[in-house]
């Protein structure tokens, strides 16, 4: 609790600091120029589906949008420019509505196109509410400003008709941690590696009909009502696309590491990720930190939530995350599809492969080790050593003439870790 | 639709009678306890509550019949387990496989998927999966091979893991005459422990999984059209517990007219004594399961205990009147009954008679607060007794089933989602069962 009321104080500082720095000319917060586009997605059975996303800069849009990160003890500046037909906001939920906001934006239903700040209009009672804070009109840019931001991970998204324009893409995650290694005040929530999982979902129909501009009163989908989602995706992907085969990237994931993982869901329906061969620790939920962890496999990721989950691998595995929901397949199709993302967890030293050509006569092994690159020297008992290649960030040994296949092959490192794997062998 | 309705009402009714040919006595988990289980997936058919036949794919143990949900494998904390599978389904389903959440599983044999190793429809290859159960607790088991047609087309199970330590004999003898807590915290002399900690003691424990239907996927299986099936346009239209939809969930368990549903959902108790009651789900949705006649307490989840620290027992644990547990997940509570805090003495006790076992002191003669009415201005319900008192008995009327024998009190444990009681639309049915508190005169089948 004391550390919670520190950060209070740090974040009033910081606020009196950003006053400070905003007389000065700068802002303490993090800036980001977003633009929301249109563009789409090829879904992996080949299915090309519309999107709405956003962008930092010139590209095209992805969904879901930049992961957004916020330094500690800052606040969030947005600049976003609607490049879409129809007009867009920005909110955070678990955050304050924007410093600047000017209260909703009120419509008249169904005309939607006079259009009131603030409070009901006077005396109109058939007026509707399209956005939570104000709005960017098409082709214009505005700006969102958080002079205090809540640390936690978080879902950014449009707040304007969200039913609608959200399963459009218009959504991404925002982080913020404690330190750059902790993610709250709590010294239970320190890390090595952190994961962002993005779940969300989207419905074709729904999407085309959005895109095209039929849909609304009046039109072949005047609302949302029959939304069914066909695809489910972790980060904008389905399986199998060869990103969830390792959905932790470019960052190894190492026996021992304190992996802190983000689970938001952007969609519209509750997931249950579930870990197979792995208990994670869930430590906070829509930023706010649990009393006491909770050791689970299985997880509610109810809509619009956020968990803060805590995975130690204990051995050299792949574990995978699948939905207990069973959303499992792409749009119905027999074969694997959707919520399955798998995080490859490689020891001091990992054999992940090893290859006999009988042609060759040629022996392949690769390797990985947790030190840094080119400190240890890697070598395959009775065949030599590994060369550590900076492209791959592995340690490779072809090793000819090898007359015969070996059953096994085994790799000692100078820093005293051994691996042994049979031949051939994948880790998977 | 009134036709079958009234065949449904039929039906229910010729359950409920086939029900007195066997004392209500069973009250235990039944399952298969080992170190090495042989299942094989196999083709059969259930029936619905509503008398509907539906094509499934499930478990069988060796060369037993399939059954729904798969048998319940009850270990032993400690011990290492084996668990072969072969693929005896038709060709079309495809490989089949299983998953362990909660365990770290070694897999050999079969072929390589998403998952785990599966097992190809050869009814030949066999597939094996080894782990050790190092937690006690409560644990699910399902096809890992396209979950989402093979969990909706049966391939699920559950598995209960007992600590290692020696669990004392239940000792209840002499059972103690009133008391003053409520509820009272631990009943007889020697208890079962759910995990390795006093707070988890129960007296008898009872295993309930909710699984849910679409009928249609299996009638498209039936009919050869399974290329036709769009597993995200799921719409369940029947719900079960431990395979089975009310009334057939308080049918007695293993009775000869539902060979593949061996298991029933009936929960029996004595006043006083504690319910362990694990729950699990697999399938689509969340079940809110909800319990009458008291709270439940919530100890663990995903077999892991909720506690602070080592030796702070179940110091997280909390109570709760509906438990919803998520697909994959399960729960574990216990449960207490004496009828303390009524305000009146549930046995019709005169102030001068003596105390019935765990008898809430508070209330002893306490009058019954109303006036009960003419027996001709009443409907007799089938499992009322005759008496509003535990233990008594008194007039029915000739026609009726006469199910309460010995006069317990019934409550209606089910499925918050009201949607979820009903058979294909038809109510009552599907998530409903029964927790009967009997009379200490009425014997239970111990463990």
């Amino acid at each position: 609790m004391r550390s919670n009321k520190v950060s209070i104080l740090l974040e009033q500082a910081c606020l009196a600091l950003g006053l400070i720095v905003v007389l000065g000319g700068g802002a303490s917060a993090a800036e980001f120029s977003l633009k929301a586009k249109a563009g789409s997605m090829t879904l992996p059975d080949g299915e090309t589906v519309p999107i709405w996303g956003f962008a930092l800069g010139e590209g095209p849009p992805t969904v879901p949008g930049p992961r957004l990160t916020v330094p500690p003890g800052e606040g969030l500046t947005v600049h976003l420019t609607n490049l879409l037909p129809v007009p867009i906001s920005f909110v955070i939920p678990g955050q304050k509505l924007p410093d600047n906001n000017a209260g909703p934006v009120w419509t008249d239903w169904p005309n939607d196109t006079v259009t009131w700040s603030g409070s009901r209009p006077e005396g109109n009672y058939s007026a509707r509410v399209r956005s939570f804070t104000h709005e960017v009109p098409p082709g214009e840019t505005r700006t969102y400003t958080w002079s205090t931001f809540e640390e936690g991970a978080f879902i950014y998204q449009t707040g304007t008709n969200p039913a609608a324009q959200v399963q459009m893409g218009l959504y991404g995650a925002v982080t913020k941690n404690f330190s750059a290694s902790q993610a709250y005040g709590h010294p239970d929530t320190i890390f090595d590696k952190e994961l962002v999982l993005v779940y969300s979902a989207l419905d074709p129909k729904m999407n085309e009909a959005i895109a095209s501009r039929r849909y609304g009163p009046g039109t072949s989908t005047p609302n949302t009502r029959d939304y069914v989602p066909k695809y489910f995706l972790i980060n904008g992907k389905a399986w199998p696309d060869r990103y969830l085969a390792k959905v932790s990237g470019t960052t190894e994931i190492f026996v021992g590491d304190k992996v802190l993982i983000r689970l938001l869901n952007a969609g519209y329906h509750t997931f249950v990720p579930v870990f197979l061969n792995a208990y994670v620790t869930a430590r906070a939920e829509d930023g706010q930190l649990y009393p006491f962890p909770r050791k689970q496999y299985a997880l509610e990721l109810a809509a619009g939530r956020s968990l803060d989950v805590w995975l130690v691998p204990s051995k050299s595995e792949t574990i995978t995350i699948y939905d207990g929901r069973l959303n499992l397949t792409n749009a119905g199709k027999p074969t694997p599809g959707g919520l399955y993302a798998k995080i490859p967890v490689i020891g001091p030293l990992t054999i992940y492969k090893t290859r006999y050509s009988q042609a060759t006569k040629t022996l392949k092994v690769f390797a990985r080790t947790k030190e840094s690159p080119g400190t240890v020297v890697l070598t395959a008992v009775g065949f030599g050593d590994l060369a550590y290649r900076p492209s791959k960030r592995d340690y490779y040994g072809a090793f000819s003439p090898v007359p015969m296949k070996p059953d096994s092959v085994t790799v000692v490192s100078s820093a005293g870790a051994s691996d042994t794997k049979p031949v051939p062998f994948t880790l998977r | 639709m009134r036709k079958s309705r009234w065949f449904g009402l039929a039906l229910g009714a010729w359950a409920m009678l086939e029900m007195t040919t066997a004392a209500w006595t069973q009250a235990k988990i039944i399952g298969v306890e080992g170190t090495s289980f042989d299942l094989v997936a196999r083709q059969d058919r259930i029936t619905l509550g509503d008398g509907d036949s539906m094509l499934m794919w499930g478990f069988a143990l060796g060369e037993g019949r399939m059954q729904y949900p798969g048998p319940t494998l009850i270990l032993r904390q400690g011990d290492t387990v084996t668990v072969t599978l072969r693929n005896s389904l038709p060709r079309e389903a495809g490989n089949v496989s299983i998953v362990f959440p909660g365990h770290e599983v070694t897999a050999s044999g079969g072929v390589e998927g998403v998952l785990t190793r599966e097992a190809p429809p050869d009814n030949t290859t066999v597939v094996t999966y080894t782990f050790t159960a190092t937690r006690p607790g409560t644990y699910v088991y399902h096809s890992g091979t396209r979950p989402d047609l093979q969990v909706e087309m049966g391939l699920v199970g559950v598995i209960v893991v007992r600590p290692a330590n020696p669990t004392p004999t239940p000792d209840c003898s002499p059972v103690p005459q009133g008391h003053n807590e409520a509820p009272p915290r631990s009943l007889c002399a020697g208890t079962k422990f759910a995990y390795d900690h006093p707070d988890t003691a129960y007296d008898r424990e009872f295993l309930i999984l909710m699984t849910d239907m679409d009928p249609r996927v299996h009638r498209l299986v039936e009919f050869g059209r399974i290329r036709e099936i769009d597993t995200t346009n799921f719409f369940q239209t029947v719900w079960f517990a431990n395979g089975r939809n009310f009334p057939d969930t308080i049918a007695n368990a293993q009775v000869p007219w539902l060979p593949t549903q061996p298991y029933n959902a009936l929960f029996l108790m004595h006043p006083g004594e504690r319910l362990l009651v694990r729950m699990a789900t697999l399938g689509r949705d969340p079940h809110p399961l909800h319990f009458h006649g008291n709270h439940v307490r919530v100890i663990a989840k995903d077999g892991v205990l909720l506690s602070s620290g080592l030796g702070a027992g179940s110091d997280l644990s909390y109570e709760r009147y509906t438990v919803a547990v998520n697909p994959c997940e399960t729960v574990d509570a216990i449960y207490t009954w004496t009828g303390a805090l009524m305000g009146w003495d549930i046995y019709g006790h005169a102030p001068g008679d003596p105390l019935a076992p765990y008898e809430f002191i508070g209330d002893h003669g306490a009058n019954f607060p109303v006036i009960l009415p003419s027996r001709d201005d009443v409907k007799f319900g089938q499992l009322y007794s005759g008496s509003p008192f535990l233990g008594g008995e008194g007039f029915l009327p000739p026609e009726h089933a006469g199910l309460n024998v010995g006069g317990g009190f019934f409550y209606m444990w089910h499925s918050h989602t009201e949607k979820e009681l009903t058979n294909n639309n038809v109510f009552p049915g599907g998530l409903i069962t029964f927790l009967g508190v009997v009379p200490w005169n009425v014997p239970l089948e111990s463990e």
